[in-house]
């Protein structure tokens, strides 16, 4: 698995979603009556105040660890190689993550173009940390850590409205590779600092490739969607981070006011890493010195459950997101996601 | 679930219909009797969704209706009995046990002139536009803006009847 690609993606997939700045209580409290009288029920017509503009800052968290191999759980002591006198194969290894933590803090600007187009743009900053352990004398337990800029994305999305059936929203993005793929730290590898494996990376290095289609009802209560990414070719490392694709439903409730809950179901797939950043391999039999070394140990498939809330007072809007696995078949051995978290404020201007 | 999650705004028919009724609060006046004080806030009722509720709510904060009385959305429900001044009724609403006492009732379509709804929505092409029965809001003491009616359709049920 790619780590902040995939948490940063997912992350823009919500922010791609549920921003359309339509107009405001405000703008239609100002309204005389003859402009009501005119105005047509068409959301793409103009004759609302449209041209808005709404920024957004979202933090998100997620934490993996443990590890598993397909559908099973594997301890930590079967990954970790014990050294010389223990057979080592291309499943266990002399360096061991353990606990991975995952920040990333998202800036988004977007421009309400008419009352179904949107544009945007999102810039995320991520922080990350990884804790080892390992049988390399000196570097029993450490810590590796990134921080900076990830990669920032440009999309649009279209709304298409049908008088009894609902909405249909499609996005497409692109993405810049702003983010580091040159991350260094202290490893076990060799004395000093040295290329960082691809989970600690801040970007994919490649221009990346996104799109969406999501379904709501008319009382938006059911939401139903589906998102890819797609990458391009390797980057400067001669790697190429997998694609990814989703799909999600969620229900939410109105029972509660101004506080809309939400609960839900994902899908997510992701493909393995294509090709090899060679700098992070050692020249043995086993040139893979920790799971997250080898391109072939990322990517699989996942389940994940759901819930949230939404807060919405006018300009101002609030939202905090979980997520949960039930299910994962991961192309092992490799850490395991455990649970994330997002919290979301927008203002419309 | 961030890739659908909810799309949280209000269909623009019914901001429309919003902000008709809280114009209906600027252009209709209510008996001082009807308000237990002369700054008693006007009771706009509804029964539609939370969200449109809230929209409403948000729509009138800070602004005043006719005689620059407040406005409060109340949620109409089976629980408790209400005093409406305006009675929205976007879905049938029946409660015998507790009553709805209120001089205006806006129907969301005309199938509310079963309920007693004096005014109604109604869709002509791609616009809401509304109906307003003068003689029973009349009736009801109430006084109509001349420029509400110019855009209204004007029926009069006394007229009407054989």
């Amino acid at each position: 698995m790619s780590i902040h690609p995939y948490l940063v993606a997912i992350t823009l997939a919500t922010f791609s979603q549920g921003l359309l700045a339509h107009s405001t209580p405000s703008d239609f409290a100002e309204m005389s009556l003859k402009q009501l009288f005119s105005m047509t029920i068409d959301e793409r017509a103009s004759d609302a105040k449209t041209n808005r503009w709404r920024i957004s800052y979202q933090f998100n968290k997620q934490t993996l660890g443990g590890y598993r191999d397909g559908t099973r759980e594997i301890a930590d002591t079967e990954v970790l190689w014990l050294g010389p006198g223990n057979p080592r194969t291309n499943e266990n290894f002399p360096v061991l993550p353990t606990n991975i933590k995952q920040q990333v803090q998202i800036f988004r600007a977007s421009y309400q173009y008419d009352n179904t187009t949107q544009l945007s743009v999102t810039v995320p900053w991520i922080r990350q940390s990884t804790d080892h352990i390992s049988i390399v004398p000196g570097y029993n337990t450490f810590l590796i850590t990134s921080k900076g800029l990830g990669d920032i994305k440009l999309d649009a999305s279209q709304s298409f409205y049908t008088k009894h059936a609902g909405r249909v929203l499609v996005t497409a993005g692109i993405s810049l590779p702003t983010g580091s793929i040159d991350e260094e730290g202290d490893t076990p590898r060799a004395a000093g600092d040295q290329q960082l494996p691809y989970t600690m990376q801040l970007g994919s290095g490649t221009w990346d490739f996104s799109t969406g289609l999501t379904y709501s009802s008319k009382n938006n209560k059911w939401n139903s969607g589906v998102n890819a990414v797609i990458r391009s070719s390797k980057n400067d490392r001669d790697y190429r981070l997998g694609n990814h694709y989703s799909a999600s439903t969620t229900f939410r409730f109105d029972a509660l006011g101004i506080v809309a809950p939400y609960v839900g179901m994902e899908g997510r797939y992701l493909s393995k890493i294509t090709g090899q950043d060679d700098a992070i391999t050692v020249p043995t039999a086993f040139p893979y010195p920790a799971s997250i070394t080898n391109p072939n140990l990322y990517g699989g498939t996942s389940v994940n459950i759901l819930t949230g809330a939404e807060v919405n007072l006018g300009i101002n809007t609030w939202r905090l997101d979980l997520g949960y696995p039930v299910y994962q078949r991961l192309n092992g051995p490799q850490p395991q996601y455990k649970w994330k978290f997002s919290l979301n404020y927008s203002l419309a201007l | 679930m961030h890739s659908v999650q909810a799309l949280d705004e209000l269909e623009k028919t019914d901001k429309i219909k919003a902000a008709y009724l809280f114009n209906f609060t600027k252009y209709i006046r209510w008996q001082e009797s009807e308000f237990i004080t002369a700054i008693s806030p006007i009771n706009l009722c509804s029964n539609a969704s939370p969200r449109f509720n809230t929209f409403l709510a948000q729509m009138v904060k800070g602004r005043t209706a006719s005689d620059n009385r407040t406005i409060r959305i109340v949620r109409l429900d089976a629980v408790s009995s209400k005093h409406c001044h305006l009675t929205y009724l976007k879905t049938n609403f029946i409660s015998s046990r507790h009553p709805v006492i209120t001089s205006l009732v806006v129907g969301d379509n005309a199938s509310f002139l079963t309920q007693g709804a004096n005014i109604h929505f109604f869709l002509e092409g791609r616009r809401i536009r509304f109906e307003i029965n003068r003689s029973a809001l009349q009736k009801h003491g109430l006084t109509i803006s001349s420029e509400l009616l110019k855009l209204a359709r004007v029926v009069d049920s006394k007229a009407k009847a054989p």
